[in-house]
């Protein structure tokens, strides 16, 4: 097993793969930039390193800083949590040279699956199904323009080293093409630093249904079952799921063997995610692979009972996955929110500033990964992701009915979040029944802002936060006498009854 | 005991305080405590019901609370100072300018409309580059686009003055 780990990440994601090495006896090593001093990993871990400034390129995605410092540490491992490195055949390839255990796929399998038009390529051919559109990049606008004509429009542009959702456009008719084309391109370069793109057809309405998968390096491999991950803004999920809803028996068993398929036409092993676009009639077509821990893991952790970052760390070590298919079934239900610093009444717009004060909700069936704390700063620099809050239950309508609670419980203050927002999703009824595709943000935004204005202008609350601002204005007194309460110590009356 | 008038949500609340524990509030009756938990955190005690309250105050009678998960933002003036301050506003709003400040520090990545172009509320002004992701800066109000102090490609800090519009 291995002994020592440098997790080469932040945030909530750096915390979680702290707490598995915790628990596993590992040593960790954390990194951190300038702009994180005060977040969480970098306290939680055995040894922190500071590797410079804010900005990823001088810090978290600077490779040889990473390499020298693991080399130097003498670690065993790197775990690249998601983001950053995770999907880098190059930073992979480095670690293998280094003989520096990487905690993921092989560079091989990364740099197959890792354009998406090579992935879209190798499914063809391992007869996955694949949304109509170009398996090679395309170089020029005239080429663009006949591809996007050949498959009807509308089609989306996308950037062949992307993921996540970045840097992708929907065009809808000829006139759009060429605007959307550069800007893909520019957003394409400074995202992923390849400009180069591809075109897929736009399924009308789908859902995004993915599916985990789990293989070690003899050859055995595993799925544990799907997640759905309808509700995005901007392409990127907010909140997910498992299982889905949607999804029978029937297209469950369809689903889960063409991803282990695809695993398997990559030689894969480690965890990884086969995302796929459903439709209406439960047809479904590979979206593309992400070769690394997803950042919504937790929900499959809940409902199949295994550690996917234990065993990320045990497949690495060499060890045979320690379940078999047969051992797994569902169990019950957990949905997934993220809890962003974003302002969800202004275009979702990233907010950022100082936590003053932060308390997650706990309880049964709560789970709460997180990166900050009180104090903490939500910077610029990165993605706005504070925290993930997983419930679990029975079934899907009390999964839901403990996510508000839970959520009524959360509180962070001092910066903007979309916690109102997510709450608004749980209570409205498409959602609720099911009903719902990538386009519920959108659709719905007229049903939601009316039940957050609704909310937000509750007469009890309004009144207290009135009161409140009064009453500390005229009785400054409060605070006085409170703070030289706090100052005397509480008497120990244990002590006097010893000695009586 | 005084008068106070609180502004939120563009609403006006008038407390007129009996005692230290007993105010009413648009001439409704209530019985309040307020208990101080830690340095950011009261509760509050309102008849039967206790809520959580955390308080930043940023000065000038400003204050920016989170109560149930909602933020409000809260502004208390005496009821002396409220008849001063609406008269200044009525003076000011002949003549009205809304001023769009970064919400963050980013990067100009483009400017989308020219000086003195007319505007329509919600229309994209420019697109700012921060935190990985290229968001629309739109106008809250039509109007005329009168300034535009930023250039493209240059770098701004949080609550700089993108755009003016008339």
């Amino acid at each position: 097993m291995l002994k020592k780990i440098l997790i080469a990440n932040r945030g909530e994601i750096a915390v979680r793969i702290i707490r598995a090495c915790r628990e596993l006896d590992i040593k960790s090593v954390a990194v951190y930039s300038d702009a994180d001093r005060k977040s969480l990993h970098t306290r939680l871990a055995d040894e922190s390193y500071n590797i410079g400034e804010p900005a990823s390129s001088q810090s978290y995605l600077n490779k040889t800083k990473i390499i020298d410092l693991a080399k130097k540490l003498k670690v065993d491992a790197i775990h690249p949590g998601y983001g950053f490195f995770s999907e880098n055949s190059e930073f992979i390839k480095l670690c293998e040279d280094e003989k520096i255990t990487f905690i993921g796929p092989s560079s091989k399998s990364v740099a197959m699956m890792g354009s998406k038009t090579a992935g879209r390529h190798l499914m063809e051919k391992s007869g996955v199904p694949i949304v109509p559109g170009t398996t090679k990049p395309i170089d020029s606008l005239n080429e663009g323009i006949k591809s996007a004509e050949k498959i009807g429009f509308p089609v989306l542009l996308k950037a062949s080293a992307g993921g996540g959702g970045k840097g992708m456009r929907r065009i809808s008719s000829k006139s759009e093409f060429e605007d959307a084309f550069e800007a893909t391109k520019r957003v394409a370069l400074k995202a992923f630093g390849d400009d180069s793109i591809y075109i897929e057809k736009f399924i009308e309405n789908p859902k995004h249904i993915e599916v985990q998968i789990i293989g070690d390096m003899h050859g055995n491999y595993a799925h544990l079952f799907e997640r759905e991950c309808s509700v995005q803004r901007r392409h990127q999920k907010i909140i997910e799921e498992a299982p889905s809803s949607f999804v029978d028996e029937t297209t469950r068993a369809e689903i889960t063997s063409a991803a282990v398929n695809a695993a398997k036409a990559c030689g894969y092993y480690n965890a990884g995610t086969i995302e796929f676009l459903m439709d209406a009639n439960k047809d479904f077509y590979f979206l593309e692979m992400n070769t690394r821990l997803q950042v919504e893991h937790p929900v499959t952790e809940l409902i199949s009972g295994i550690d996917l970052v234990k065993e990320q760390i045990s497949i690495a070590s060499g060890n045979k996955l320690s379940f078999g298919q047969d051992d797994l079934k569902i169990n019950g239900h957990a949905m997934e929110s993220r809890i962003y610093a974003e302002d969800a009444d202004n275009n979702f717009l990233p907010s950022t500033g100082i936590i003053y004060e932060y308390k997650p909700p706990t309880g049964p069936g709560v789970r709460v990964d997180d990166g900050f704390s009180a104090g903490s700063e939500i910077s610029v620099y990165y993605d706005p992701l504070i925290a993930k809050l997983v419930c679990w239950s029975d079934n899907r309508t009390n999964a839901i009915k403990r996510m508000k609670r839970a959520l009524d419980e959360y509180k962070i203050a001092g910066i903007t979040t979309n916690i109102s927002f997510l709450k608004s999703v749980y209570n409205n009824n498409n959602f609720i029944n099911g009903k719902f595709d990538i386009n519920f943000l959108e659709k719905e935004s007229g049903a939601l802002h009316k039940f957050l204005e609704k909310e937000n202008n509750k007469v009890n609350l309004e009144n207290a936060a009135a009161i409140f601002t009064a009453m500390v204005k005229e009785n400054s007194a409060v605070r006085k006498g409170n703070e030289n309460a706090n100052n005397s110590k509480p008497e120990n009356k244990w002590i006097d009854l010893m000695y009586e | 005991m005084s008068d106070f008038v609180v502004t939120l949500n563009d609403k006006k609340k008038t407390v007129s305080f009996s005692n230290n524990s007993h105010l009413s509030l648009d001439n409704q009756k209530y019985e309040c405590d307020l208990i101080l938990l830690n340095a950011h955190t009261y509760l509050l005690k309102i008849n039967e019901r206790f809520f959580e309250v955390s308080v930043d105050k940023t000065g000038n009678g400003k204050y920016s609370l989170l109560i149930d998960g909602h933020q409000y933002e809260t502004v208390i003036r005496s009821a002396l100072q409220e008849k001063v301050s609406e008269l200044l506003r009525q003076k000011s709003t002949a003549h009205k300018k809304t001023e769009v400040k970064a919400p963050m520090p980013g990067m100009i990545l483009k400017i989308k409309k020219s000086l003195n172009d007319k505007i329509v509320k919600g229309e994209t002004i420019l697109i700012l580059e921060a935190m990985k992701m290229e968001n629309d800066l739109r106008s809250p109000c039509s109007g005329v686009l009168s300034e535009i102090p930023v250039k493209e490609g240059s770098a701004v800090e949080k609550g700089a003055v993108l755009f003016t519009i008339e």
